[in-house]
């Protein structure tokens, strides 16, 4: 419980801090964006979390149609040498 | 000086490993390509070719310019650092192989000809199957086979091209091709190389059954000579942004839904060679540049992490994460260790791969290939999601287990010394970007410690952290496999096996079969001959005949000389009729 709170303050931090750096760029006028939208404040905190989601739970509906189970009761491992 | 065949080192030392006795060979593989190391380095000259008359054939056995030199480079480093991680191995094929595995891959990058590639590439396929084999994994065997097989038929089709390509042209050098049948031909080879999806499974079916050593020779050499020679001969060809992209999202995507971590790092080796064949497919000179500066470090880092994967095998004796977890504080110095090439291939600021990554989304933004750019920055994304935090929370970290996985054997010196040096290097090239670029010859200037890359990345991955932290119940591994695109081959040997294997075992054991009746019968016969007559399946009336005569030996003797004469006579008459 302790830990998740910590986390909680911690990534609640880097929201704050990361939306700072990414105004003082866009107000330095040094953001640089490398596709369209990249450039607004804030695009990075979305991108992350929605790019992680859609891995996530694109990967795991794929998996639905590609995954079994591991029967692979393999005793013997390996040994270098 | 030093302008002989850099693959000549590492030839005469695997010949040398299969002669020289034990206590003798693992000094021997890193001598060889430690030799090798300084030969790249301080020796060879940028520039240097050697021309040859071969049959007729005018061939370029050695062609030194800085692409080759980046990749024959890094080849030759991580060869010394396997070296060294497996300086506990005493299997004299494993280290034979290694050193062969490693004079192919030279060959390739130094070869100024097709000739010359096309043989290397085979003595590559070879040695890097007998690495698989020997790999010690009940697997390994089968997983070797269909490399194999893989790795023949992409050899066939490249030979084939470069037959067409002599054919049409006359020439057999190895330049940037214009396109027509023998160069998609050449370049299909190239792609089951390289891992290009769909044939890609080979990758991530045979390195997991590798033993902790031979994985990190096989985890730098195949793909990236692939790599080496898509740059060389198929630079902007479109084509290859959308495979290359495809590639990156594929591997992630995959590695989801991986419980096993060796596996989970080969779909991720699948990724990352995505990043180079799409710059490979950009074209430009900085997307060539920043696809050389990403394959030599990436060499580094996933060498770095396969290592440490490796240790935690042979520590723990399982690879995968429902077996594993809660080992941090057991195995302090390969978390650290690993969680450097995690690092770096998440390009986290101040690692390898930040100076190196950033390089091939900057290419394929200024080459207007913006869609490829945000493709790779999710791939970015996934890479982080699985390397740095799914498998060391699962592996080192996680939830506290009733029973604990057990540590069954010692983590040699030798694997601790490779990996610190290979996080040595993967820090270094963080930390120092321009003496890495001026290393590998670059040409073009650029600055990867700017604000805006460093606060990009930094919110980037803080926020796939907190999108994991979210999503840790589903990202929860389960005991499963995957089916992946090598299920046709895998399956074809089902029908196969019914339509020839088992007919000709039937026929096989009818014969021996007949054969241990035959052989019954007749020692029956040699101690009973009146049992072994009631054994055939005679006539009651010649059974009875024959029983009679074995019981009177003289007469059987006589009437058998009469029908003899008989015989004999008659043959004679026809012979002179």
């Amino acid at each position: 419980m302790r830990l998740t709170r910590n986390l909680a303050i911690a990534f609640a931090l880097a929201i704050i801090a990361t939306l700072a750096a990414d105004t003082g760029l866009t107000l330095t006028d040094k953001v640089k964006a490398h596709f369209p939208y990249a450039d607004i404040v804030g695009f990075y905190i979305v991108f992350g979390l929605v790019s992680t989601y859609a891995i996530v739970y694109g990967s795991k509906w794929l998996g639905a149609l590609l995954v079994r189970p591991d029967d692979d009761d393999d005793g013997k491992e390996h040994e270098d040498g | 000086m030093g302008s002989f065949l850099p693959a000549l080192i590492l030839v005469l030392g695997g010949a040398a490993a299969l002669a020289l006795p034990a206590r003798v060979r693992p000094m021997l593989m890193v001598a060889a390509f430690g030799l090798t190391v300084l030969q790249l380095v301080i020796f060879l000259e940028l520039n240097t070719t050697w021309e040859a008359q071969w049959l007729g054939f005018a061939l370029v056995p050695l062609r030194v310019d800085a692409l080759s030199l980046a990749f024959g480079s890094v080849f030759a480093i991580i060869g010394v650092l396997g070296s060294i991680h497996a300086l506990h191995m005493r299997d004299r094929g494993q280290q034979a192989a290694a050193l062969f595995y490693g004079s192919g891959a030279l060959g390739v990058v130094f070869a100024g000809d097709l000739l010359t590639l096309v043989v290397f590439w085979e003595v590559m396929a070879v040695a890097s199957a007998y690495l698989i084999i020997q790999g010690g994994r009940p697997a390994s065997r089968a997983a070797a086979v269909r490399y194999l097989f893989v790795h023949v038929v992409g050899g066939a089709i490249l030979l084939a091209g470069v037959l067409w390509h002599f054919a049409d042209t006359s020439s057999l050098l190895f330049e940037g091709f214009e396109g027509g049948g023998a160069a998609w031909l050449i370049l299909i080879g190239f792609a089951v190389n390289a891992a290009i999806p769909p044939v890609h499974a080979w990758l991530s079916d045979a390195y997991p059954e590798a033993s902790a050593s031979g994985a990190v020779f096989l985890s730098a050499f195949t793909t990236k000579t692939a790599v080496y020679v898509l740059l060389r001969g198929f630079a902007g060809w479109e084509i290859l942004i959308i495979f290359g992209t495809a590639m990156a999202l594929y591997g992630v995507v995959y590695a989801v839904l991986e419980n096993d971590i060796r596996r989970l790092l080969a779909y991720h080796i699948i990724s990352q060679v995505g990043f180079m064949v799409t710059a490979a497919g950009i074209g430009t000179h900085a997307a060539i540049e920043g696809a050389t500066a990403h394959a030599f470090a990436h060499v580094l880092y996933k060498g770095l992490m396969i290592m440490a994967t490796g240790a935690v095998m042979t520590a723990t004796g399982t690879t995968k994460m429902t077996e594993l977890g809660g080992l941090a504080p057991r195995m302090k110095a390969v978390f650290t260790l690993y969680m450097v090439g995690a690092f770096s291939i998440s390009a986290v600021p101040l690692f390898a791969g930040f100076v190196s990554k950033s390089l091939v989304t900057e290419a394929a933004h200024y080459g207007g290939h913006d869609v490829a750019a945000f493709l790779l920055y999710v791939a970015s994304v996934g890479t982080f999601l699985h390397t740095g935090l799914k498998l060391p929370y699962f592996t080192w970290l996680g939830s506290k287990r009733t029973t604990p996985v057990a540590l069954i054997a010692k983590v040699p010196a030798g694997m601790y010394v490779g990996m610190a040096g290979a996080a040595a290097l993967c820090i270094g090239i963080g930390l120092f970007p321009q003496t890495f670029y001026d290393f590998v010859n670059f040409t073009g200037h650029y600055e990867p410690y700017n604000s805006n890359d460093v606060i990009q990345m930094v919110e980037l991955l803080v926020f796939t952290g907190l999108g994991f932290w979210l999503m840790l119940a589903a990202l929860k591994p389960k005991p499963t496999v995957s089916l992946d695109t090598d299920w046709p081959y895998r399956h074809a040997a089902r029908p196969v096996r019914a339509m020839v294997q088992e007919p000709l075992e039937r026929i096989f054991s009818a014969a021996e079969r007949a054969k241990d009746a035959v052989v019954a019968w007749t020692t029956l016969a040699a101690s009973s001959p009146e049992a072994a007559l009631k054994r055939l399946p005679l006539r009651d009336g010649v059974q009875g005949a024959a029983l009679v005569a074995l019981s009177r030996p003289s007469l059987a003797v006589a009437i058998g000389a009469l029908l003899l004469t008989f015989g004999v006579l008659i043959v004679v008459v026809v012979l002179r009729a």
